[in-house]
């Protein structure tokens, strides 16, 4: 029982949730800035997977690297953390699941994953990344704070005032 | 706990909505932006001789020649793809890596009634690509023209 606690504990660290906050952060911001550049090789990324129906793929691609960028500066800056750590969750499960559907219709395509045009073809080691990303999401939803470092920093020192201080008139 | 869940659902879907907010807007504003509701253009609109050829020049389309290897090496239209009908579903692979879908393209075969760049367009549009078009005239009006053509094995 005590074992099962520690194993939680552990996985539940902040240091651990911290350090998967930056490399998810990092890697999201990484994955838009190609398709915030130039969405229209990420629309054709989109559409080789022969998933969505044509009048869904443009949308996709012009919003989905925004996501992915703006939960990446959310991860680093530590702001609204846990809903952050969920976006990536939700969007490694849905790259996840595309890719393994396309792997299992044996669709010759690129991944589309980063830069969309480098030319190399989806295989099964594509998936790591995304499973490991899945997994981190899913550690920073539970563990991370609403405010997190570094932002939950700026609010230390105002804190701190106030209790030095005591309570303010009228509270 | 209960309190958690509905902050991370919150700030999930804050993101989510700031997002394709400030995405839809960039793409108002770049010049790079897509149409946002993609649409097909009917598979085998025809297109004049004159109007392939601006389009050829200006780069503006691929050209993709629907006759069989033979007839391709014997000449066509410089800077076109051989996809011959009967051989296409083999071409598919390559033509997905090499060709985006929103490129433009002209299909031509021989002209007048020869009709397998009709059926090639169709397949074409069928398997994604949103603009197909077919040459009316085909090679041989194009090559007695004096338009810029090739030989051998070209791309």
């Amino acid at each position: 029982m005590s074992a099962g606690r520690d194993i939680t504990r552990r996985l539940l660290d902040s240091r651990l949730t911290l350090a998967l906050r930056l490399a998810a952060g990092v890697l999201l911001i990484y994955a838009s800035y190609d398709k915030l550049l130039d969405p229209q090789p990420f629309a054709d990324a989109v559409d080789d997977y022969r998933i969505l129906p044509l009048a869904l793929i443009d949308f996709t691609a012009v919003v989905l690297p925004w996501v992915e960028l703006v939960a990446g500066l959310c991860l680093i800056t530590g702001l609204g953390t846990p809903g952050a750590g969920l976006v990536a969750a939700v969007l490694a499960a849905v790259y996840t699941g595309a890719l393994v559907s396309a792997l299992l219709r044996g669709l010759e395509i690129g991944c589309g994953c980063f830069a969309a045009d480098t030319g190399a073809q989806l295989g099964w080691s594509d998936l790591w990344l995304r499973l490991a990303l899945l997994a981190a999401g899913v550690q920073i939803a539970v563990a991370a704070r609403v405010i997190d470092w570094p932002l939950s920093a700026l609010r230390g020192p105002a804190r701190r005032r106030r209790r030095a201080t005591g309570p303010t008139p009228g509270t | 706990m209960r309190g958690r869940l509905a902050w991370t659902l919150a700030s999930a879907a804050a993101i989510f909505v700031i997002a394709a907010a400030l995405g839809l807007l960039a793409n108002a504003m770049s010049g790079a932006g897509v149409p946002l509701i993609a649409t097909s253009a009917p598979p085998g609109r025809a297109i004049e001789l004159t109007e392939a050829r601006g389009l050829l020049e200006s780069d503006g389309a691929r050209f993709i020649d629907a006759r069989p290897f033979g007839d391709f090496l014997a000449g066509h239209i410089a800077g076109a793809v051989s996809v011959p009908l009967a051989e296409r579903a083999g071409d598919l692979g390559r033509l997905r890596r090499e060709l985006p879908r929103t490129q433009p393209l002209v299909v031509y075969c021989d002209g007048g009634e020869c009709g397998s760049a009709s059926e090639l367009s169709a397949w074409l549009a069928g398997n994604g690509w949103r603009d197909v078009r077919v040459l009316v005239d085909g090679y041989p009006v194009w090559a007695a023209a004096g338009f810029p053509i090739a030989r051998g094995e070209g791309l």
